[in-house]
Formats: structure tokens, sequence, C-alpha cells
């Protein structure tokens, strides 16, 4: 990387969360916690999908019984991800951001 | 002296590379954790709603068809021999198997890729040319190669002499 990229780089992405708004400063703790809830939010996916491939199979088989569970699963899962960015929207409102 | 030469050298090839494959840092576009989630919950959205459809076509879809239709010829079939015949409707093949124990029925539809189906009485199963499937004559389970769902079952009735096929059980 030339020296002229690095200062820039160090501009852009580095300087605001050293120099920035109290908010943007995130520290390693609560950056940890984000990506576990992020990591936590692609396995709910991976278990949605899962869901819908065992939801296709029962359907072929003429097999009813779990389906109704499997969809109520899945509602939640996406009402669950609805919520979240809500609070988050909220969040960034009434911080101004 | 020789590590210099060397150290020149790594550093000419690699402004040759940027050269060729210039790279602006600052232009770069990250994917905020806020657009990764936004684009999550769109995605889960369409899966819980194709779980949706999947669970209300289950829901109209009645789990039998077919009326009672009397299977011309069943009583001809010797033991351990079988029957093509069409049920429930005329261009659907189902296969009537005579056992020992009496007669069961099954539509031909493999449920892997829905490939006919072929009594192979040699061999005592129930065989799917298309990739192998092999399914237990007995009950229409599964035995090998790669279906994991039993045929369609035909329910039967005896009426005197008669072999009546009820309805189609998924």
């Amino acid at each position: 990387m030339r020296p002229l990229d690095r200062e820039r780089d160090v501009a852009t992405y580095v300087e605001p969360h050293v120099q920035g708004p109290r908010e943007d400063r995130a520290t390693p703790g609560h950056r940890a916690i984000v990506l576990m809830l992020v990591a936590l939010g692609g396995l709910l996916l991976g278990l949605q999908l899962w869901l819908l491939s065992a939801v296709h199979d029962l359907f072929l088989a003429g097999e009813g019984r779990f389906l109704w569970a499997a969809f109520l699963i899945s509602g939640l899962i996406f009402l669950g991800g609805v919520a979240a960015l809500r609070v988050l929207g909220r969040q960034e409102e009434r911080e101004g951001r | 002296m020789k590590g210099d030469l060397r150290l020149a050298v790594q550093r000419s090839r690699a402004n040759r590379w940027g050269r060729e494959f210039p790279y602006r840092h600052g232009e770069d576009e990250l994917a905020t954790r806020r657009t990764f989630l936004r684009f999550t919950v769109y995605t889960s959205g369409m899966v819980f709603a194709s779980t949706g459809v999947l669970t209300a076509l289950n829901a109209v879809t009645p789990p039998a068809r077919g009326e009672e239709r009397v299977i011309e010829g069943a009583s001809q079939v010797p033991v351990g021999g079988a029957l093509y015949f069409n049920y429930p409707g005329p261009d659907d093949q189902a296969v009537l198997l005579r056992r020992e124990e009496g007669f069961v029925a099954y539509g031909m539809k493999c449920t892997h890729l829905s490939c006919a189906v072929y009594h192979q009485p040699e061999r005592g199963r129930l065989y799917c040319p298309c990739h192998e499937g092999v399914f237990d004559p007995a009950t229409g389970e599964p035995v090998a190669g790669p279906p994991r769902r039993r045929l369609a079952q035909i329910e039967l009735r005896q009426d005197g002499d008669r072999l009546i096929a009820v309805r189609e059980v998924r």
C-alpha cells in the first residue's frame, strides 16, 4: 500500500473512531457483541432455510403435521429480524445520526 | 547487497502490479453491518413467504385422490406377478402386485424425480432405472438409491371376485 493510500484510509476509517463523537467510539467488547449478534442473525437465517427444505420434503411426502410449527418458527425468526431493524432505526433517530 | 537487490526487485514487481491493477482504497464502498442486517431480514422474509406458500398448498391439497374403480384382470395375476394399470387418472400409471399375503398397489411415480418405477420379480423389488432407486414391494418404502420417501400407496378393497382401487394416498 502506498503511503498516500494509507494516510487516506487512516483518515477515513480509523480517525472517526479515535477522535469522533462518543457514540462512534466502539470499544472492542462492544464490537465483539455486535459481531456476535450479526453472526447469530446469519445462523437463524440458515435455520430458516433448513426449515424451508424440511417443509418442502414434508409437503411432497404428504405429511402435514409439522408444517404449521415450521411456518410459525420461520415467522418468529422473520419478526425478530424486523424488530431488530426497527430498534436500531429508532436508536439511530434518537442519536440524530 | 544481495538482499537489497532482491528487495528492489520485489518493490519493482509490486509497483508494476499496482500500475496494472490500480485500487483506490479511499473510493471503496464498504457494506455496513446495518446493510447486511437489512439484506438478511429481506431474505428471511422471502424464506418465510415460501414456507407459508408450501404450508397453504398443503392445507388445500387433499391428502388422497381418486375414486373407486374396478381393476380389470386382477384375478388372473399369479402370486409374485404384477399388473400395470392406470389410477387415479387415465394418465397416472400404477402397479398391482400379488404377494402371498395378498394384493398391494402403488403409484409408479418414483419419489425422487418422478421416473416410472418397474416391478422386477426375479429380484423381488420395485426398481427405478433413472437413478437406480429401489423400493420394497411389501411396503413401498425406499431401500436403496436416492429416493427418501415411500411410493404413493393405492388402497384396495376386495368385493367378491372383483378387486377395487379405493383411493391413492401420498
